[in-house]
């Protein structure tokens, strides 16, 4: 972008300096206390003597976080695994196959964006509660399966990809799910990628319904967990429930440092324009 | 001319390509599109229909059809004065979240948008919310907001002021928990803006710079216009998210106090899992439908008549 | 008056990859200059330094008298012309050609002056009201160039400009350009890989290769005096002929005796000691012979019938070359060529350094000096 002088960098190196403290001061608060030991935040200190992992063993033994971890990795993978393949699924369609009623069946796929989940909820609810579903990873998966944003992403990309190598591989002898499974998805894999990362995230951080479908700690996501530690122990041990949430973000925040410009560039491309 | 006349044949063998294919074709795609289908129809559609039909009935606390009440349920929900101020807390909390999420997000990716040293550490931290869950987030709010010990009345109590009882005082909870929600939501914002601004010629700014216009006019006239779509895009979603706002509200306030902060969305909640009425809750949800219908229509007539694309 | 000067400008790039090593140039007031090379030269890196879109590291830019090197680019006070025109696609042609001016301390009047002036020199008068998408790529280029012109401002440098235009059209805008930058006393820096652009642009050219600067001269100086086989093979087409040739009392012959070509005195004077030479002889510059066995023996590969010339490619000693023969003559594929060098044309190189032994054309150089 525009180069600015010597002077000019100066400032907006203070300006940014200053938002950047601001702006992560609630992280850094939470990290300050999750290392200060419950008897000394009681006697009101709020940064560390030490550095004491007092709490983080209290979270791992306690707080069941390692079990809830895994839940949250196992729904998350579910979801993310079976909505790339059912969204690319319908994006080849709309994208490379030509067939009746393709443009009103695209827009009924663009108007389940409208419907909030707050409308579908109490059916869903007694939908997976019939299948006997509830408390389990399927049931906490299954209403995010398809997702007609992945569809609508994946459109775009495969929209870039030249339809001369769609009809090449047709002449070859491929027929449609040769060249889905061997052409499209293949070429379409950073794509797929950014994709899966940003659903990943949005997996793992799901909040009201795995709070109405997962009773037992069997199933409950990370999410779920940190309400109950919160509720169970924010008056009395807040430096576990600071480690619990510093350890249910942490991963999070790993895959998106790692990703952070493949996510910028990816969805600018996809979702916008 | 002769390209167009091209095309126009072109486009003509096409839909004659097209019209031999369409049996051949529809088989197909209705395999790809299966998955989907049958997944919307069992996890969007019908429930939505179920939705619209158990708001016209009264129900049992066991979600059973009592009774057909045809529009009673909207009407009982709307004359009550819990979802009269609910509709006016979810106002209040759409337009103290929505600009200032999308104004410093836009600003943020601005200031960072440069190429010079240590930008990407920046970028790293401006976007970090995005990798924090709402639970995580509300919890380290939860303990900014905390009375005694949170920073933000340090800060008061440094200059002089009176702690705040942010999430347990009436006045303040819902600007307490907007104000958390615009830190949780900034950061995605952040990243659209930012993709978005680098995706600009880098050309056009290097013109910019060689007539040497302010930063100002540089903002005003190139990229404020340039990403009028992503300005478009990112307000829909934040409006359409800020509507949808649960985890927050249930992690830092419950509703409290004084009902000061139960939403829509919250009091759908409420009213199905707590008070066991799914007739109202329906009623309550078809509402919220019906407002995020109108801002996406309304959005796309903006965006068809207003915005430039390149 | 210098109008440009640069003094000991090298860069790398943070992988400590020298992207322009001790660049020194003087641009004269009025001048077209060009900087011409293979992609990847530093050519265009060059520019951009000039016009502050670079970051200078070593040695300094001079404009007029001030040391621009360490201000941002709006100090260096130049226009600049993209190879992507950079136009703003949101804003119609008016708006884009007075980009950023309305924002100065400049009447009404004479923004409306500037703009009148710009579009009348670029004939866009019909169009100051679109957008650029529905421009053709002609048009574009020409608001790229009115926006240079209605900044007002003496230095223009141009990067590729006519790169994204199609033969034809480059053909007519090199005119162009060339007649604004005289009629409006414009200094222009113009920054391309098209020789055949420099050629016929430039008051003065500059050849770059691999960051370093290989010659400065006229068009013409260039191409009769090559200082060595880069330059040589870079300016002009059909590209110059070389072998490598071995050095007898006074011939220069292949092993096969393929190749015999006498020396003239001040050729045999100036080769004494050298064993291996290399030869670069442009295409222009055989001439059939009717002798069999003459100065140059080949094998006819290929011949391209032009109506007016006649280009024959044929092999030898293993190497393929290029004659470009007046009229149209008539060959068949395989038949044996025998042909004779212009002498006083015959470029001289050292075999293991490429640089110029001894100019060719000598005599013209300085009968143009004494002119000039």
């Amino acid at each position: 972008m525009i180069k600015s002088n010597k002077f000019q960098t100066t400032i907006l190196y203070i300006i940014l300096i200053g938002l950047a403290v601001i702006y992560i001061l609630p992280i850094f608060s939470g990290i300050m206390i999750s290392f200060v030991p419950g008897i000394d935040y009681l006697g009101g200190s709020l940064f560390p003597k030490s550095l004491n992992f007092e709490n983080y063993v209290k979270a791992f033994q306690n707080a069941n976080v390692p079990r809830m971890m895994i839940n949250s990795t196992i729904t998350s993978s579910l979801i993310v695994t079976a909505q790339l393949i059912v969204s690319s699924l319908a994006a080849y369609a709309f994208v490379f196959l030509n067939f009746k009623w393709k443009e009103p069946l695209f827009f009924i796929f663009l108007m389940t964006m409208m419907v909030p989940f707050e409308a579908t909820f109490i059916a869903n609810f007694q939908t997976i509660k019939a299948m006997h579903l509830i408390d389990s990873y399927f049931g906490i998966a299954l209403p995010s399966l398809a997702s007609a944003f992945s569809t609508f992403f994946l459109r775009q990309t495969f929209k870039q990809i030249p339809n001369e190598l769609i009809e090449a591989s047709r002449v070859n002898g491929f027929n449609h799910w040769r060249v889905y499974k061997d052409v499209v998805m293949p070429i379409s894999k950073q794509s797929l990628i950014t994709l899966a990362i940003y659903q990943f995230l949005g997996a793992w951080n799901m909040y009201l319904w795995p709070l109405l479908v997962s009773t037992n700690n069997n199933v409950r996501t990370v999410q779920i967990g940190l309400r109950q530690i919160q509720s169970e122990e924010a008056l009395t041990e807040w430096g576990v429930v600071m480690a619990s949430a510093v350890i249910v973000a942490l991963p999070t925040l790993i895959i998106l440092y790692l990703s952070q410009k493949r996510l910028q560039e990816g969805l600018a491309e996809g979702a916008v324009k | 001319m002769q390209n167009k006349l091209i095309l126009e044949q072109k486009q003509s063998s096409a839909k004659v390509q097209t019209k031999s294919f369409t049996g051949k074709d529809l088989k197909v795609a209705l395999l790809f599109l299966l998955p989907s289908i049958v997944l919307f129809s069992l996890f969007v559609f019908y429930p939505m229909l179920k939705t619209i039909y158990t708001s016209l009935f009264l129900t049992s606390t066991g979600s059973k059809l009592v009774s057909f009440a045809g529009i009673e349920n909207y009407l009982i929900a709307m004359k009550s004065s819990v979802f009269q101020n609910g509709f006016k807390s979810t106002i209040i909390f759409v337009l103290a979240t929505v600009p200032l999420t999308v104004i410093f997000g836009f600003l943020l990716a601005f200031l960072t948008s440069e190429k010079i040293r240590g930008m990407a550490f920046f970028r790293l931290i401006f976007s970090s919310t995005m990798g924090i869950s709402v639970a995580a987030s509300s919890i380290f709010w939860q303990f900014m907001f905390n009375p005694v010990n949170g920073y933000l009345n340090k800060v008061m109590l440094f200059f002089g002021q009176k702690p705040i009882g942010w999430l347990t005082d009436p006045k303040y909870a819902i600007y307490a928990v907007a104000f958390a929600t615009i830190w949780m939501n900034i950061g995605f914002i952040y990243i659209i803006f930012l993709g978005a601004i680098q995706s600009i010629e880098t050309s056009l700014f290097e013109a910019a710079a060689i007539q040497g216009v302010k930063k100002t006019y540089l903002m005003r006239k190139v990229i404020i216009p340039i990403l009028s779509p992503t300005f478009y895009f990112v307000i829909t979603v934040s409006i359409i998210n800020s509507f949808q706002a649960f985890g927050q509200i249930d992690m830092l306030t419950k509703g409290g106090p004084n009902n000061a902060t139960n939403t829509l969305v919250y009091q759908i909640y409420q009213d199905s899992f707590i008070n066991l009425n799914s007739g109202r809750a329906s009623a309550e949800a078809v509402i919220l439908f019906i407002i995020i219908v109108v801002i996406t229509l309304v959005q796309t007539k903006f965006s068809e008549s207003k915005v430039h694309y390149q | 008056m210098p109008s440009i000067q640069l003094k000991h400008l090298s860069k790398s790039y943070d992988n400590h990859e020298k992207v322009l090593s001790d660049i020194n140039l003087t641009i004269n007031d009025k001048e077209f200059f060009v900087l011409v090379g293979p992609s990847g030269c530093g050519k265009s890196t060059l520019l951009r330094m000039i016009a502050g879109l670079e970051t200078v590291q070593d040695g300094d830019v001079y404009i007029g008298d001030r040391n621009v090197s360490q201000l941002p680019p709006q100090d260096h006070k130049i226009s600049m012309v993209f190879q992507s025109y950079a136009l703003f696609p949101h804003l119609s042609v008016r708006e884009n050609i007075l980009f950023g001016l309305e924002d100065k301390k400049i009447s009404k009047i004479e923004l409306e002056e500037r703009l009148n002036e710009a579009v009348k020199l670029t004939s866009l008068e019909k169009y100051v009201d679109r957008k650029p998408k529905n421009l053709s790529g002609g048009q574009r280029q020409r608001v790229a160039l009115a926006r240079a012109i209605a900044s007002k401002r003496k230095v223009c440098l141009m990067d590729e400009p006519l790169s994204n235009l199609d033969a034809e059209l480059r053909e007519k805008m090199r005119t162009q350009i060339k007649e604004l930058q005289r009629n409006l006393g414009m200094t222009i820096i113009y920054v391309t890989h098209d020789q055949t652009e420099a050629m016929t642009m430039g008051d003065r050219i500059a050849v770059l290769n691999g960051g370093e600067i290989q010659q400065v001269g006229t068009p013409l100086e260039v191409y009769n005096n090559p200082v060595n086989q880069f330059v040589a093979g870079f300016i002009g087409t059909p590209k110059m002929n070389f072998l490598a040739l071995t050095r007898t009392e006074n011939a220069l012959i292949s092993n096969n005796y393929d190749v015999n070509i006498p020396l003239t005195v001040s050729q045999a004077t100036a080769l004494s000691g050298q064993n291996s030479v290399d030869v670069g002889i442009r295409p222009e510059h055989l001439k059939l012979s009717e002798v069999i066995n003459s100065q140059l023996t080949g094998t006819v590969i290929n011949v391209e019938q032009l109506g007016n010339e006649t280009i024959v490619v044929f092999d030898c000693l293993e190497h393929k070359m290029i004659a470009k023969l007046k009229g149209q003559q008539l060959f068949v594929l395989g038949q044996k060529v025998y042909f004779e060098v212009d002498l006083m044309n015959m470029h001289l190189f050292e075999h293991t350094t490429q640089r110029r032994i001894l100019a060719a054309f000598e005599e013209v150089s300085v009968a143009e000096g004494c002119v000039g």
